[in-house]
């Protein structure tokens, strides 16, 4: 039988350091070996990170970032109102207005354009904060690929509201953010399992939940199994993280994780065929298909 | 490296170097055994080689490189350093000023490029912090020397002006190679200066290594647990388990024709080869013992499928098998050890032959 191919992301959310809102990591040198050491764990796994991050933190970090792109991996934009600079807003993004959201988008997008040399392409919102317009919103600011929905998640404080979404990759609706629909935007969503929700969260892909025997092995197999039984276009497993843990140190327990994980995906190769991807490499292969 | 280097006086030379630590303890934190780190060996690292040092996390090799430039007080041995300028010196009890002016031409790059840059001091700073405290350079000319050396080593002048956690772990290895080139030394010791790095990356600095080593004629003593970065850089390598040196050759015979049972060990726990996933961990069966608790006679027996009684008894010294090749085994004529047959697998994965381990 032919191997299936099933996309695979690694996905680090990076907050500015020393922030209160527990976001970020506590300074930038430890935030720096953070994200270093999960760029080399991701790597040497032989997939290709993407990293999405404020304008302060690919300031803080620039040169690291100069280089990401070329030793594979993509940068994007994470999109947090609550510690972007010098901004007009400082709700949750899914409780802005649409035009409160262009408008820090705008801001946002030039600044990180500043500190990296280009616009991102790809975004996320913090807390997987967005309402019915945020898609049409980042669509319009010229963002050609997201990772902002989180299947089942229901957490009303932070405007994340995902019961219903799509569980596969799919272009996404201008104005309802859990339909497709025909905006140039590929929505990219994080692996969960709705079925399992509790207290408004679905156990998803989240690098430092539980073990890789107790928790990730088992909804990784489960997940697979539902996307091919459901006849999914564009089987994938998207991961998640933050710079907040400690990757750099070799006996944490979410660094042995991910070197778990490694193992784990290299014990699906016999079935699958994993092909590590970014939101743009997923979304040029969607389109060359 | 040709043979008429090998002849020659080699440029660090230790003999029965000795480097034990104290473990305190009790009440009064009276000493109540020691570490063993370095125990007993013979090295010689010869002009414009690089000699590789190999073995398990733990068995010495950091506490042999730093104690061989006296960054560590030896506690038995002696270390012959022939200095270009002024001759053959001994540090093993040399004093600060003499080890002041030796150091000039002895420098070492570090595991970790995030604990060996101080996050306090700017790139600029840190990279000319060698050339201010021997009075070499200051104000233009010190922007203008330390911007070349960044751009040496791959990174731009304007660099000078960030803070280490602007950069990468490659990128800070970078930096931490142009402070190590600053003073224009002889002798570089790399301590495991691509671990820390994802696979591809390695391939870079290790290239870049090659290239530096030839614009400036460096000597290198370089240790590594990795068997395909050592293989890519080396002339000679040098085995060491728990504190000694257990064989001694150059790399293409270390590793075709091992003669000492650990050396075989090391070889067999490459991992198979994955062609997606490339920096995969080396495991090797057995425990490696306590340098402060070591087992009797040869220190490899619990661990060695060739071991005999005699083995249990008697620890095997390091000797010269065939020209040129050492190694430290009762049995290295009578054993006939597996190495690798093929070529050997490249250190960025880029062959079809097994993937380069890891840590
Ligand atoms: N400063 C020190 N004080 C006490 N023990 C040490 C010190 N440095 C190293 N050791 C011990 O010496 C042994 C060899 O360590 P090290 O030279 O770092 O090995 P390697 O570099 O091969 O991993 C280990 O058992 C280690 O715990
Ligand atoms: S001396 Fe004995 S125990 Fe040691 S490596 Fe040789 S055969 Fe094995
Ligand atoms: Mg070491």
């Amino acid at each position: 039988m032919n191997r299936r191919p099933v996309h695979v992301l690694f996905t680090i959310d990076c907050e500015p350091a020393g922030r209160t809102s527990q976001l970020g990591p506590s300074d930038w040198d430890v935030g720096v070996r953070a994200l270093d050491a999960f760029l080399t764990t991701v790597r040497n796994a032989g997939f290709e990170p993407t990293v999405f991050a404020t304008p302060e933190v690919v300031d803080a970090h620039a040169i690291l970032f100069e280089e990401v792109p070329t030793s594979g991996g993509e940068v994007g934009l994470l999109l947090s109102p609550g510690s972007l600079r010098d901004a007009r807003h400082r709700a949750h993004v899914g409780a802005l207005r649409a035009e409160q959201q262009a408008e820090i988008l705008r801001h946002a997008v030039e600044r990180f354009a500043d500190a990296y040399g280009r616009r991102p392409l790809s975004a996320r919102t913090t807390h997987f904060s967005a309402s019915d317009e945020t898609f049409a919103v980042i669509a319009d600011a010229g963002f050609r690929q997201s990772s902002i929905s989180n299947p089942g998640r229901v957490v009303p404080k932070y405007h994340a509201r995902w019961d219903g979404a799509l569980p596969g990759p799919h272009f996404a609706h201008p104005a309802d953010r859990l339909a497709e629909g025909s905006l140039p935007l590929l929505e990219i969503p994080v692996t969960t399992d709705p079925m399992q929700r509790r207290d408004g969260i679905a156990p998803e892909l989240r690098i430092e939940n539980g073990t890789v025997s107790e928790w990730h092995a088992p909804l990784v197999r489960a997940q697979l199994a539902r996307q091919f039984t459901s006849g999914e276009r564009w089987p994938t497993l998207v991961f998640v993280t933050t710079t907040r843990q400690p990757f750099y140190d070799r006996t944490s327990r979410v660094r042995q994780t991910a070197e778990g994980l490694a193992d784990l995906l290299e014990s699906l190769e016999a079935d699958y065929d994993l092909v590590p991807a970014t939101p743009s490499r997923l979304h040029a292969t969607v389109a060359s298909a | 490296m040709s043979q008429s280097k090998a002849n020659a006086t080699p440029l660090l030379q230790v003999r029965n170097l000795k480097k034990h630590f104290p473990i305190k303890g009790g009440l009064f934190g009276r000493t109540v055994g020691h570490v063993k780190a370095v125990d007993g060996i013979d090295l010689s690292v010869h002009d414009g080689e690089t000699l590789g040092l190999v073995g398990e996390s733990g068995c010495g090799k950091s506490t042999a490189g730093r104690t061989m430039i006296r960054l560590y007080e030896p506690t038995a041995g002696e270390i012959t350093f022939n200095d270009p300028q002024s001759g053959p010196m001994r540090l093993e009890r040399a004093g600060l000023a003499d080890l002041r002016r030796v150091w000039t031409n002895m420098q070492m790059i570090f595991q970790d490029p995030f604990s060996s840059l101080d996050p306090r001091m700017s790139v600029g700073r840190i990279i000319g912090e060698p050339l201010t405290v021997h009075g070499i350079a200051t104000g233009s000319e010190l922007r203008d020397r330390v911007g070349e050396l960044l751009r040496r080593v791959g990174l731009r002048p304007e660099h000078q002006s960030r803070y280490p956690h602007a950069f990468s772990g490659g990128q800070r290895q970078r930096i931490g190679i142009a402070r190590a080139l600053a003073l224009n030394p002889k002798l570089v010791i790399c301590d495991e200066p691509v671990s820390a790095l994802d696979v591809s990356v390695q391939a870079q600095v290790l290239n870049l290594l090659e290239d530096l080593q030839d614009e400036f004629n460096l000597t290198f003593l370089f240790i590594a647990h990795d068997l395909s970065v050592v293989e890519h850089i080396s002339d000679r390598v040098a085995v060491m388990y728990v504190g000694y040196v257990v064989e001694v050759a150059p790399t293409d015979e270390l590793f075709r024709n091992p003669l000492m049972p650990y050396t075989e060990a090391l070889i067999s726990a490459i991992p198979p080869p994955n062609p997606r996933r490339r920096g995969r961990p080396m495991k090797l069966a057995g425990e490696v013992p306590s340098p402060s608790n070591p087992p009797t006679g040869c220190y490899f027996h619990p661990r060695c499928a060739y071991a005999a009684d005699l083995c249990k008894v008697e620890r095997p010294p390091l000797r010269e098998v065939t020209p040129g090749h050492f190694a430290a085994c009762h049995f290295a004529e009578k054993l006939s050890l597996r190495g690798i047959d093929g070529p050997m697998p490249a250190i960025d994965g880029s062959t079809a032959v097994p993937a380069s381990p890891q840590a």
